[in-house]
């Protein structure tokens, strides 16, 4: 449920054109979600619980949420060329409400400024076949986030695993602490930016620069079960995001019949945690306790680590291996690896369209970025790795070993089992083997349509309109030759934990078709 | 203007009707419990406890010797040729969670007016306690369990904790003594029916189980022998004539996840069917050994079934004539040529179909009677009443009724006049080994965990090195899990599974 109550009122002054909105909004969201079941039934066909063996399952989930929030926004604007804009909106959220809890942190107002100056009206001059359009903007933001799980302020106590027992209740204390000072995040954001249009309005350039600061976001982190609890609800200090973006659309040929328009955007972002929690400089965020992710003060986040190799101290990268068994060594020590966020992404696209036909295509290209494959230690096991074929005795590559007094000495100790205790008991319980660059480049889609001629279409006097095209999707994928596992936009779950894989996951998919698409 | 000043009059006023806080006051959770009374945790915490302690009690049995895998399944390097690392054998995280909810209890009784809910979560948490030291050694204790308060938590010295464990355990013997239960709630009380006396039985034995497990370490005879000693003062005795169990009749029941947990994974399901995995453990070769050497055929024959396993068309009997040769046992780590049909399957005083509903054991009665004899036999100054021979006796006597031996007392009786060495007391010189070797024998199939901390502390019986390993290194404690090592700075670094020693186990 949503209700919003606007006042508008305008009035002109002058060279001064002027807008206000004065807003009241309320929202409301219920669900209710009845779960029965039973794990077969008895005669096939017949879906009702009733016809079943065992005992009879069910849950209930009931959620309730509001919020409400009043709003201002003035724009003004002197000779359409310079617009001001400001607004201010304070909010109040029942997610963060409690009647014990003190009202600013529940409520909060926030706000934003942005200002807008188009060069090419504002002088004249300026304006010609080359430059055909020019705006400059600015802005400054400070926003307010209430992203807190529902009903997050509660330390929870749900029934003990297997229970009741019979009429045997048994409860345990969740494992979800919530820290008790939670308040909502503030994003608060600075961007400048320009928009050019220029060459007959053939070239469209759109750049931006753009800095964000959050204070108080909120996410669940791991902490050790020696608190007695396996996860921490807590506001993040301060993190910072920064990155411009750069977006191009130039319309190569404009004929009668033949028009070919090509886009190309390229994005930069990256971001470092600057405070994290008092007293602490990080946290585990998700994954495994071979490999995982993490948020680390003074690092990008989040930032994946894992155990690895021992590596020789003479800088050669050597690794070291145990001097009898000529088993690699395993640092059971985690190390950074790296962010799982792309920093860099690009995008190209293109349009043909000759007559009544048009061809189009998307590539993306993302890089930057780290990620682990759990797949990799399966199929080591399993066997199936193309790593593993190496199964005769053999001396492990690029090793060395220390001697007994501890000298870093050439390795030419055969290892001990080559066939499966060399694969299964050590290298697969390296993780750092299988953490890869995660850069690709996608064909994302391409598509071939025919608009069906008016001449035609008019005779059927069914149709207004038709068209038929055949298209594809994700056609392509090239990634890091040493990524031997899948795509990299794939991830166990979302949220923190991207950028790490596992078997769960079900491979990417190559899609054809083809649309027709009828206007009546 | 007129009606934009009524807009602006009706404005304000929906304003007003919107602020109220009351709107926003349906935050409490209707989905979970928003707070629980100690009860209700008790039940869960005590379960859950028999129920975590099933897979260190596995390890402990294989690692002690007296269990291995038969090769239906390939070789578990990382179990039998000790190749583990520190994403294995995690224990410690589902059992500090565990504690969390003895600690919530101790919190929470007060508030409840439920006081006599203390003395059990204490004896609780010091079991606990007790066992992840003895898997882990150093741990958090002054700084565990405090939620937020302290998020990467000091790791305390193992002999500290032991220390803490005995004083912590006097405090629960005091609060047990002044707070009978309410007849109400016992029922909450799965292990003991709300039996304050039974209770500070079990204290008072796991305090004698925490002392006698550091009876080799240097210097430690005065405190051993004073505690022992107040012990005796305190008067309530030892658990005797029955074993410490969670669950049983009242509690389990016929349904999947319900079941004792140790009958769900080895034996069958809840309707009955067999599971998979009771072809996976094996009673070892040289358990049997140790057993027909002082033909001690009745034990066998409760600890194993005869091969092929039971008849499941007569429960508890095996299908094969229960014959001696018909017991094979697998010798420890072997990689081949014992499958599951081919060897012996673990014993009616385990599983048997359809008693789904034995309560789970967390420490037997023989235990503490040995307990009792290594005491009197080492220390001269305990004032216990019996005997080294009596205590040692009665333990050989209980582990035959524990493990379901009809006749017991005779049959037992028969056995320690059977003038064989290690089990006749007589015939036995080396009387600490005769007694290490029978608690070996009466922790089988019950007290894994304990069976391979005697082991670690006696070095006895000398049992076959995993024909897979080629030096003489066994394992004496588990790596810190990389969960806690990937969130709290404390743990200790450069943990050696073979060479870092518990302080207990000084050779």
């Amino acid at each position: 449920m949503n209700n919003e109550f606007q006042l508008q009122f305008k009035k002109d002054i002058g060279q001064f054109s002027n807008k206000l909105i004065l807003g009241f909004s309320l929202y409301q969201r219920k669900t209710k979600s009845i779960t029965i079941g039973s794990s077969s039934v008895v005669v096939p066909d017949v879906y009702n619980v009733s016809n079943r063996q065992g005992e009879l399952t069910g849950g209930e989930s009931n959620t309730l949420e509001r919020k409400y929030g009043y709003y201002a926004d003035l724009s003004t604007g002197y000779k359409d060329w310079l617009i001001l804009n400001g607004t201010f909106r304070y909010d109040a959220t029942s997610r963060f409400y409690k009647p014990d809890r003190p009202t600013n942190t529940w409520s909060y107002p926030y706000y934003g400024l942005a200002l807008s100056f188009i060069a090419t009206d504002a002088i004249p001059s300026l304006k010609s076949n080359t430059l055909n359009y020019a705006k400059l903007r600015i802005n400054a933001n400070k926003n307010g986030n209430d992203n807190l799980p529902l009903y997050g302020l509660d330390l929870t106590y749900p029934n003990g695993g297997g229970f009741p027992y019979g009429n045997i209740v048994g409860l345990t204390v969740g494992n979800t602490l919530p820290d008790a000072n939670l308040t909502p995040e503030f994003v608060t954001s600075y961007e400048v930016g320009g928009e050019f249009q220029m060459f007959n309005n053939r070239v469209n350039l759109d750049v931006t620069a753009y800095t964000q600061t959050s204070k108080g976001q909120v996410i669940t982190v791991k902490v050790p079960n020696t608190t007695g609890f396996s996860n921490l609800l807590i506001n993040v200090g301060e993190s910072k995001n920064w990155g411009y973006e750069a977006d191009l659309k130039v319309q190569i040929l404009r004929k009668k019949a033949l028009k070919w328009d090509a886009t190309l955007r390229y994005t930069y972002n990256d971001n470092k945690v600057v405070d994290l929690y008092p007293g602490v400089n990080q946290f585990l965020l998700s994954g495994f306790s071979y490999a995982n992710t993490n948020i680390i003060k003074d690092q990008r986040f989040p930032m994946l680590k894992s155990d690895g190799y021992v590596y020789a101290a003479d800088g050669s990268g050597r690794r070291l291996v145990n001097s009898a068994s000529g088993y690699p060594l395993r640092d059971a020590g985690l190390t950074n690896r790296g962010g799982t966020l792309p920093r860099h992404m690009i995008g190209l696209g293109s349009r043909f369209t000759y007559k009544d036909f048009s061809f189009a295509f998307n590539f993306e290209y993302r890089g930057g970025n780290q990620m682990y494959s759990d797949l990799g230690r399966q199929m080591t096991f399993t066997g199936s790795g193309k790593w593993t074929e190496n199964r005769v005795p053999h001396v492990f590559p690029n090793s060395a070993y220390l001697d007994g007094t501890g000298k870093i000495t050439d390795n030419n100790v055969n290892v001990r089992e080559a066939e499966y205790g060399l694969w299964v008991d050590n290298y697969r319980l390296i993780s750092e083997n299988f953490v890869n660059n995660a850069w690709f480049i996608k064909l994302r889609d391409i598509n071939l349509a025919w608009n069906v001629p008016a001449s035609l279409i008019g005779k059927t006097k069914i149709f207004s309109g038709a068209s038929v095209s055949i298209y594809g999707r994700n056609l392509f994928t090239i990634i890091d030759k040493a990524n031997f596992y899948t795509d990299p936009e794939f991830s166990f779950t979302t949220g923190n934990g991207q950028g790490i894989n596992t078997t769960g996951q079900t491979p990417p998919v190559r899609q054809y078709g083809i649309n027709v698409n009828l206007t009546f | 203007m007129k009606f934009k000043s009524l807009y602006a009059l009706a404005f304000v006023a929906l304003m007003t009707v919107g602020c109220k806080k009351s709107y926003l006051d349906i935050n409490t959770n209707p989905n979970s419990l928003p707070s629980a009374t100690p009860s209700f945790v008790l039940t869960n915490a005590l379960n859950t406890t028999a129920s975590s302690m099933v897979s260190p009690n596995e390890i402990g049995s294989y690692w002690s010797g007296q269990w291995t895998q038969s090769s239906s399944y390939i070789l578990s390097t990382t179990t039998f040729n000790y190749q583990f690392t520190n994403g294995d054998y995690n224990y410690w995280d589902g059992l500090y969670d565990n504690l969390y909810d003895y600690e919530y209890v101790l919190k929470n009784a007060d508030a409840t007016n439920q006081k006599y809910f203390k003395g059990p979560a204490r004896v609780m948490k010091a079991y606990v306690f007790q066992a992840l030291s003895d898997m882990y050694g150093n741990l958090p204790y002054t700084e565990s369990l405090k939620g937020v308060e302290v998020l990467a938590p000091k790791f305390d010295d193992h002999k500290a904790v032991y220390e803490s464990l005995i004083s912590s355990l006097d405090a629960a013997i005091v609060e047990l003594k002044a707070n009978p239960f309410a007849s109400a709630f016992a029922g909450a009380d799965i292990m003991f029916a709300g039996n304050t006396t039974k209770w500070i039985r079990f204290a008072n034995s796991l305090k004698l189980r925490i002392l006698m497990h550091q009876s080799r370490v240097a210097g430690r005879e005065a405190y051993i022998t004073s505690e022992i000693n107040k012990i005796v003062t305190e008067g309530t005795g030892f658990i005797t004539g029955e074993d410490v169990g969670v669950g049983g009749p009242s509690f389990f029941i016929a349904t999947a996840g319900k079941l004792n947990p140790i009958y769900d994974r080895w034996g069958y399901d809840a309707n009955g069917a067999v599971r998979a995995l009771g072809r996976y453990p094996r009673p070892t070769k040289f358990l049997f050994d140790v057993l027909t050497a002082s033909n001690d055929t009745f034990r066998l024959k409760r600890i194993a079934y005869a091969k092929g396993g039971e008849n499941t068309g007569n429960p508890g009997v095996s299908a094969q004539p229960e014959l001696v040769a018909n017991y094979v046992g697998v010798p420890f780590a072997v990689s081949s040529g014992y499958t599951a049909p081919a060897s012996s399957y673990i014993g009616p005083s385990l599983f048997v179909k359809g008693q789904f509903n034995r309560p789970v054991t967390m420490m037997t009665a023989a235990e503490i009677q040995f307990a009792l004899a290594e005491a009197k036999q080492r220390f001269s100054g305990v004032t216990l009443a019996g005997t080294a021979q009596s205590y040692y006796e009665e333990g050989v006597r209980q582990s035959f009724r524990t493990l379901g031996v009809a006749n017991a007392t005779a049959q037992a009786n028969v056995l320690l006049a059977s003038g064989k060495v290690d089990a006749d007391w007589a015939a036995s010189t080396d009387k600490l080994k005769a007694i290490a070797i029978q608690k070996w024998l009466a922790l089988a199939n019950f007290s894994g965990l304990e069976a391979w901390t005697e082991y670690r502390k006696s070095n006895l019986p000398v049992t076959p090195q995993s024909p897979g390993v080629t030096t003489t290194d066994r394992p004496v404690r588990f790596y810190y899990p990389g969960t806690e090592s990937g969130s709290n700075a404390n743990v200790p670094a450069g943990i050696n599974v073979f060479s870092s020693r518990l302080f207990w186990d000084i050779d």
